[in-house]
């Protein structure tokens, strides 16, 4: 409860800073398809803290993610994940403790305009490499603007290799839709959904499991912050009941 | 798309007045569709004070990095926006 307090307390004082106006992402598991504008860069640090697993009612996990982004054309960007790092404390986490899980590399290209095109399309692929982990994670991105409503879908193929000679495989398809409502151009509500199939070695199939809950965001001039609460719909034993990131954007 | 209407003859004819041509008026478009959104839903322009316009543009134009001429084409579709509108 206390970290509750923390992020909502941060979230609250953003709230109340000075008013301009700022670029940034509405949701924080659904990608939009517009990108950064041409010479843009952006300081992305992500914030995940995932607690209570049906199986494990001490897991606690917080992810920490920096990313770098830059608008290289007018339908192109490129992120580097500088660093993906997390503390883990529970059965299922093994000792507790901080782990470092890699960096990555990530390309979004965009072919059509949400708003004046029937709909809006992107392409994503990011590389993510780590100590004996290797992953690779292909999304289609949709979207269309109807005056203030955002709606966004991605559909995400994750192939993951880990292990010494990175012989373990796992594959993973995700669906994640989001709803946003710009009440005035610094604030924005909405919900987002994410649903969620395992293909352990890529040869079983593990039980769906579907996550929802609502996000808002508040865009200032240099900076915009977005956080996202999600609960798990399904008791999938070793899934986290629920989970809450927040992504702190700062352009330069 | 009804916030940012299409470059048809009859609004090149209206952009005369604000001196710009139809690809001036095509880029301003452009911009409007493809660097405002990133921020916000687009805005009817219809409904702003002409005064108000350069100041917004003003302000916000650095924000979504627009070069001079970015920055002067938006502010010719815009106001040429208004003036159709108005002139209506």
């Amino acid at each position: 409860m206390p970290k509750i307090t923390t992020i909502l307390s941060l979230f609250l004082a953003a709230l109340c800073a000075e008013t301009a106006l700022g670029g940034s992402r509405r949701f924080t598991y659904v990608y939009e398809v517009t990108t950064s504008p041409p010479g843009d860069i952006e300081f992305e640090n992500w914030v995940t803290w995932k607690t209570h697993k049906p199986d494990d009612h001490a897991f606690d996990q917080v992810e920490f993610r920096h990313e770098l982004e830059f608008g290289i054309t007018e339908k192109f960007q490129m992120a580097v994940y500088v660093a993906d790092w997390n503390y883990h404390h529970g059965m299922s986490a093994g000792e507790s403790g901080f782990t470092l899980n890699g960096s990555a590399i990530e390309l979004i290209y965009n072919f059509t305009n949400p708003v004046s095109d029937p709909i809006g399309l992107a392409a994503y692929q990011e590389f993510k490499a780590g100590y004996r982990f290797f992953e690779s994670e292909s999304k289609f991105l949709a979207q269309k603007n109807l005056g203030r409503f955002v709606v966004a879908y991605n559909a995400t193929l994750e192939a993951e290799w880990e292990g010494e000679g990175l012989e373990e495989r796992e594959g993973e398809f995700q669906q994640s839709l989001g709803l946003s409502y710009e009440i005035n151009p610094h604030v924005l509500v909405g919900a987002e959904f994410v649903h969620e199939i395992a293909f352990p070695e890529w040869s079983e199939t593990e039980p769906d499991k579907f996550f929802a809950g609502p996000n808002i965001s508040v865009r200032r001039d240099k900076w915009w912050a977005t956080l996202t609460a999600l609960a798990q719909v399904t008791r999938e034993g070793d899934e986290p009941d629920f989970q809450v990131r927040t992504i702190f954007g700062f352009s330069f | 798309v009804n916030s940012a209407p299409p470059v048809t003859a009859a609004f090149v004819r209206a952009g005369v007045r604000e001196k710009a041509d139809a690809h001036t008026l095509e880029e301003g478009r452009k911009v409007f569709l493809n660097r405002c959104i990133a921020c916000h839903a687009l805005p009817d322009i219809r409904h702003y004070d002409s005064g108000r316009i350069p100041r917004i543009v003003g302000w916000m134009g650095p924000r979504a990095n627009l070069n001079a001429e970015q920055h002067q084409a938006l502010l010719k579709y815009l106001l040429t926006v208004k003036a159709t509108a108005a002139s209506e």
